[in-house]
């Protein structure tokens, strides 16, 4: 009966759930039914074997396969009737053998590892590579006779080498020449196993690690904020950091791409916020755009928060000076018949560039910090000729510096109010104003400021600092060479007064019941005083119990009862 | 025959008199002389009250995994840095240069405490580069127990600069303990238990040297890393990473506390006593003189047995 389709293939055993095959030929109005089949009793079941161990080959085996794919043949079954062939069965067999062996093979020349909780030792923990001589391993078994030779002295020693551990001093067993006449009688009498080594290697019980620090994933997490306060960063629209950047140790570089063009070459760029409550409600930026051919760049950034336009006159302290905050002077105005007084500050030099005089810039005075400035003057021999001239240059120099006539004695004072301020007093020293040859005398290239302070009071924990008098002296000088140096020094001078100190004694009788006063430092004063106590009340137990209050009961009786007999 | 003491023992006399008399002034100013004058000559000779004592041990310190780095790769100052740190790693842009970091710390003597951390690092860098000089912060907690419970985080800080560049910086030395005041002798000691830098904060100021440093000086109790020979290998191969090796021993301190008032008073009481026994026995032969010879009138009377005539 020729089939005008035909299934490729014609049977499949199906291992999983799904099975694949094509239908050839006339698939034309082709309907597919499935339906199970039972072997009918004209089915003879037919199983093939092969008897042959699977597993690899080793040494000198014969039942085994000598390589990975161990079987590789075809074979046919023939079903005959008689001698007639009525159906035929190729079978292609491609068999590989087990590499994992199903049972495990127990050699003669298995090495028994000991019970690690009583032996002290690994069978050879140093014995790292299989089939050959580890160095400096004396129990490896790999090694030849000649490679042990080679390095038996520096073999690895203790438990690691495989070596027995050294028998402790302590130990009986271990009498030397040198140990003591009484060893047997102190010395420790203990199994050879029992030593520190015991269960260096024990596989035994769990437990679970403490918590370690340890290196971790990164993670990045900026706290949003919905108003600011003090100390918050700023955000821009899309919760981004807003960043300008920073000059520091080693950090010079943009985080963020800002809003910079690119053509020109920025070099200044100043932001200013204005903030009112907790939100900030303007924001301006200053770009300063020049036109630069230069090697090296620098640029300048600044941001600035206001809550308002106008910036009223700073004070330095509230009320008295702040540490670091410019002294603050003043010039009187002479136009009103009233007090007024028009505020400065009291300067020094401070150089730039090259350090001269003629472009060097001014610096106020910082309270409490001591200063000392200078510039250079350039003078050729003959400005030394025209002494006169010179003076008058130097001296206009100098003067420049202090223009007031008044330093205020808090750190906010009242330009209308006379007590705020106290009066410059300035003074010269009288030095030698002779003209030389090759040398002018009297050049005012040095001038002194001393301040001096008082701590008036002290609110909430800090000191107020008031400045009570204030001293500007010019120092002339007459130095023959050619360059003057003029100086701008600052002293500040503060009164304070000593009283009785422990420490500058040789004994200090304070000191005397030390635990119970306020210099003992070990344990808290109510807790020193109780145990204090304590002692005086043993203390007076044992006199109680002791022979200085039988003298005294003794003296009352008596006394007592001479009373008593006097009536 | 010859004559032997056979036996001995003391008879004790009394000596009374009534309270309104010099015997009674005697007796109250020897015992007064007897009992403090110790004082005064133990107070005098100077160390009466120990105001500090010192004890020994080996501290718990643990290596927080908290890192940063500073290296300079060209002579005009030109950085390249990595730390632990998120919020900093994201603000050096170009200058962050991932190193591949392995840290182990061990106890080599099996007491429980670690000895040695053992950090090795090393930085990619380009052929055109080299490392002139080195700045390393690492973060520890630092725990004693014996005295005080002292609960702190530290640093150690090292920094080595040459003028050749190098290939390698060996570092190996102790993690010590500076005090500037005597720890308390017991109680919990946590003031220091805060990070040293605050690796959650998005600023630089928190990153910078010059802050975390003088911040951490501040502290009464900090750790320093002493390492007197830093070793500087010079000639980098191209190509190959530069290298940073640091030993840290956790070594055992000498660390000085505030005694307790017990232990005040004992060391006090040891030398009082010890004076006490010399103006005993001198006052008890003075005592004994006066009232054998009657310089004093008092009334004796003996208790032992009279011999029976």
């Amino acid at each position: 009966m020729s089939l005008s389709s035909v299934f490729q293939p014609s049977s499949i055993i199906a291992t999983g759930p799904r099975i694949t095959a094509f239908l050839l030929g006339n698939i034309k109005d082709v309907s597919l039914n499935v339906r199970t089949v039972f072997p009918s009793n004209n089915a003879l079941r037919v199983n093939l074997q092969l008897n042959k161990s699977l597993h690899l080959c080793g040494d000198n085996e014969t039942d085994c396969c000598p390589k990975p794919l161990c079987v590789l043949e075809s074979l046919q079954v023939s079903a005959c009737v008689g001698n007639t062939v009525q159906a035929s069965l190729l079978i292609q067999a491609k068999i590989h053998a087990h590499l994992i062996s199903a049972f495990p093979r127990t050699g003669n020349n298995q090495t028994v590892i000991p019970n690690q909780v009583y032996e002290p030792l690994g069978s050879c923990p140093c014995d790292l590579t299989a089939r050959t001589c580890d160095i400096r391993c004396c129990c490896d078994k790999d090694c030849s006779p000649e490679e042990l030779k080679l390095f038996q002295s520096h073999c690895h020693p203790g438990p690691f080498g495989g070596q027995r551990p050294p028998v402790p001093d302590y130990h009986c067993s271990a009498r030397r020449d040198n140990s003591p006449d009484w060893f047997p009688f102190l010395c420790v009498i203990s199994p050879p196993e029992n030593n520190p080594y015991l269960g260096l290697f024990y596989n035994g019980d769990k437990i679970i690690p403490k918590p370690r620090p340890s290196f971790q994933i990164p993670v990045l997490s900026e706290p949003v904020f919905n108003i600011y306060r003090q100390g918050n960063p700023i955000f821009t629209l899309d919760d981004q950091l807003f960043t300008i950047p920073q000059v520091c140790l080693f950090l010079c570089s943009f985080y963020q791409n800002q809003s910079l063009v690119c053509d020109k070459v920025t070099l200044a760029l100043d932001y200013t916020f204005y903030w009112k409550r907790n939100h900030i409600t303007n924001g301006t930026a200053l770009f300063s755009n020049q036109f630069v051919f230069a090697v090296k760049l620098t640029t300048r950034y600044s941001a600035v928060f206001l809550t308002r336009d106008y910036v009223g006159e700073s004070n330095s302290g509230n009320p008295g000076y702040q540490v670091g905050k410019p002294v603050i002077a003043g010039i009187e105005r002479t136009q009103n018949t009233a007090f007024s007084v028009q505020r400065t500050s009291i300067n020094l030099w401070k150089p730039v560039h090259d350090g001269l005089c003629f472009t060097a810039e001014k610096q106020p005075v910082l309270f409490a910090m001591n200063s000392t400035s200078g510039c250079h003057l350039h003078v050729s021999l003959q400005n030394l000729t025209q002494c006169d001239l010179l003076r008058a240059t130097v001296g206009s120099l100098q003067t420049n510096l202090i223009t007031a006539t008044y330093v205020a004695k808090k750190g906010n004072p009242n330009s209308e109010k006379e007590a705020d301020w106290v009066k410059i007093r300035y003074m010269n020293s009288s030095t030698s104003l002779e003209d030389g040859d090759g040398s002018c005398g009297g050049i005012p290239s040095h001038i002194h400021i001393s301040i001096w302070s008082l701590v008036t009071e002290t609110t909430e924990e800090t000191a107020q600092s008031n400045i009570q008098a204030i001293q500007v002296r010019y120092v002339y000088r007459s130095p023959n060479h050619a360059a003057y140096l003029l100086y701008s020094l600052f002293l500040r001078f503060q009164i304070n007064f000593t009283e009785y100190d422990c420490n500058k004694n040789d004994v200090c009788w304070p000191h005397l019941a030390f635990p119970l006063t306020k210099y003992y430092t070990g344990e808290p004063h109510s807790q020193a005083l109780a145990k204090g106590l304590i002692l005086l009340f043993f203390f007076i137990a044992a006199s109680l119990l002791g022979t200085p209050w039988r003298q005294i009961r003794q003296a009352w009786n008596s006394s007592s009862r001479a009373v008593i007999r006097d009536y | 025959m010859a004559f032997y003491e056979v036996y001995s023992h003391p008879v004790l006399i009394r000596y009374k008199a009534s309270v309104c008399t010099s015997a009674t002034v005697f007796l109250v100013v020897v015992v007064c002389l007897t009992y403090i004058s110790p004082l005064l000559v133990a107070f005098r000779s100077q160390g009466f009250w120990i105001q500090r004592n010192t004890y020994e041990e080996q501290a718990v310190v643990r290596f927080q995994y908290e890192t940063l780095l500073v290296v300079a790769t060209g002579a005009n100052g030109d950085h390249v840095a990595w730390s632990t740190f998120p919020h900093l790693n994201n603000m050096l842009g170009e200058k962050l240069r991932i190193p591949a970091v392995s840290v182990r710390e061990e106890d080599q003597n099996q007491d429980g405490k670690l000895d040695r951390l053992i950090f090795q690092m090393q930085l990619p860098l380009k052929d055109e580069e080299n490392v002139y000089s080195v700045q390393l912060l690492l973060i520890f907690s630092y725990q004693l127990f014996t005295k005080s419970t002292v609960v702190m985080q530290s640093l150690a800080y090292m920094q080595h600069s040459s003028p050749v560049p190098g290939a390698k910086l060996f570092i190996s030395g102790d993690l010590r303990l500076q005090q500037r005041t005597p720890l308390p002798h017991r109680g919990l000691f946590n003031i220091y238990n805060v990070s040293v830098i605050d690796g959650s904060s998005p600023f630089a100021s928190a990153y910078d040297l010059d802050n975390i440093v003088r911040r951490y000086q501040e502290r009464n109790l900090t750790t320093v890393l002493s390492c007197p020979i830093p070793v500087w290998t010079t000639g980098r191969a191209a190509r190959s990473p530069f290298q940073l090796i640091a030993e840290i021993h956790y070594p055992v301190e000498v660390i000085s506390y505030y005694p307790g008032f017990w232990e005040t008073i004992k060391f006090a009481w040891i030398q009082y006593v010890s004076i006490l026994l010399i103006f005993l026995w001198v006052f008890e032969r003075i005592q004994t003189f006066v009232f054998q010879n009657q310089v004093l009138t008092t009334v004796p009377i003996t208790t032992g047995k009279p011999h029976q005539q």
